[in-house]
């Protein structure tokens, strides 16, 4: 959570995967999975509007940017496949959609960018080794 | 980090806009976009990018004096909130002596220069041109890619927005290359 009313509020932490409580039921989505969204949103309001910018807000806009650059995969097949692997090693949603945007491409690099991984022993080396490389063959194949 | 949540909404109809069912429904779904996309961002959930599936829609209840028909509306959406120690990737948007801004969506991450260790300050002739480097030959500038861990979130209720700060400090952290760089070198500057 943001400082409220000036009170700064410390629970909030990624790397303990305290969200805080507005996005205890939220589902985490990785950019690719945004950018299929958005992508979608944007040329049905263009078949709809003669003027589609008028249609769309900043933030609609700088996010859809936002995301085309910086998505790794392409394909939607790719997208779903990733997402499949990440949630069938149990990661949390937050988990799920870090290493989805990040890539790590080694074990320590995955621990370094998602630390919350290693925290009460959920996920040994060799598991965290496999699932990576079922990452790296989707983006191979994509 | 981009997340998909349940809101619900009070949303008005006005008079002139109601008509038989499906043309009041249009209305009031033309109504919540609007107003979905003026609240622009918020403390809790932060910045609003769209509206995806309706939920839920009260029966509608007409205000008296006004005539306008009132609903609740429950719906999910998308939205983004940078989360304190977060990794992400930013563009790099105004690199200043003091150190540099990056964009994330529609939010904005300021990067102090006590937070990126090894860097030096290279003012450019104007604004566009002012670049930071480190030894290793790591350039921030303008438009360049940079992953950066997220130290802190504040709401600012006068601009109606989330200003984060963020660090480059650690490891993995600074700036990335995008595949087709000249300079990509099988992943990441370190």
């Amino acid at each position: 959570m943001a400082s409220r009313s000036g009170q700064p509020v410390e629970e909030e932490d990624a790397s303990e995967l305290k969200l805080g409580e507005d996005f205890v039921k939220a589902k985490c989505l990785m950019n690719a999975e945004v950018a299929l969204v958005l992508q979608r949103k944007y040329e049905q309001l263009q078949q709809l509007a003669d003027d589609p910018s008028s249609q769309i807000s900043q933030v609609f806009e700088r996010s859809l940017q936002y995301v085309r650059r910086f998505s790794r995969y392409q394909n939607p097949d790719a997208v779903k496949q990733v997402r499949e692997v990440l949630t069938r090693n149990q990661l949390h949603e937050f988990e799920v959609c870090v290493i989805g945007n990040l890539c790590p491409e080694t074990v320590e690099e995955a621990k370094a960018l998602v630390p919350s991984i290693t925290k009460r022993g959920r996920m040994d080396e060799e598991k965290i080794e496999t699932m990576l490389t079922d990452l790296a063959t989707i983006k191979k194949f994509e | 980090m981009f997340f998909e949540v349940e809101l619900r909404r009070l949303v008005v109809v006005e008079p002139q806009e109601l008509g038989d069912e499906l043309h009041t429904r249009r209305a009031m779904i033309r109504r919540l976009l609007k107003d979905f996309d003026a609240e622009r961002c918020s403390e809790e959930h932060g910045f609003h990018v769209t509206v995806t599936t309706l939920e839920d829609v009260s029966p509608g209840k007409i205000r008296s004096g006004t005539g306008s028909v009132i609903f609740w509306v429950t719906f999910k959406c998308i939205v983004f909130r940078p989360i304190r120690n977060e990794i992400l990737e930013a563009e790099v948007t105004d690199v200043l002596e003091r150190g540099f801004l990056a964009a994330c969506g529609a939010s904005r991450i300021f990067v102090p220069r006590k937070e990126m260790d090894g860097f030096e300050f290279r003012p450019g002739a104007s604004l566009e041109y002012n670049e930071w480097h480190d030894s290793s030959g790591s350039v921030i500038k303008p438009k360049s890619m940079a992953r950066l861990k997220v130290v802190g979130t504040r709401w600012e209720p006068k601009e109606r927005t989330i200003m984060a700060a963020g660090t480059l400090n650690g490891d993995l952290l600074g700036r990335v290359f995008e595949e087709g760089d000249p300079t990509f070198d099988n992943g990441f500057a370190i």
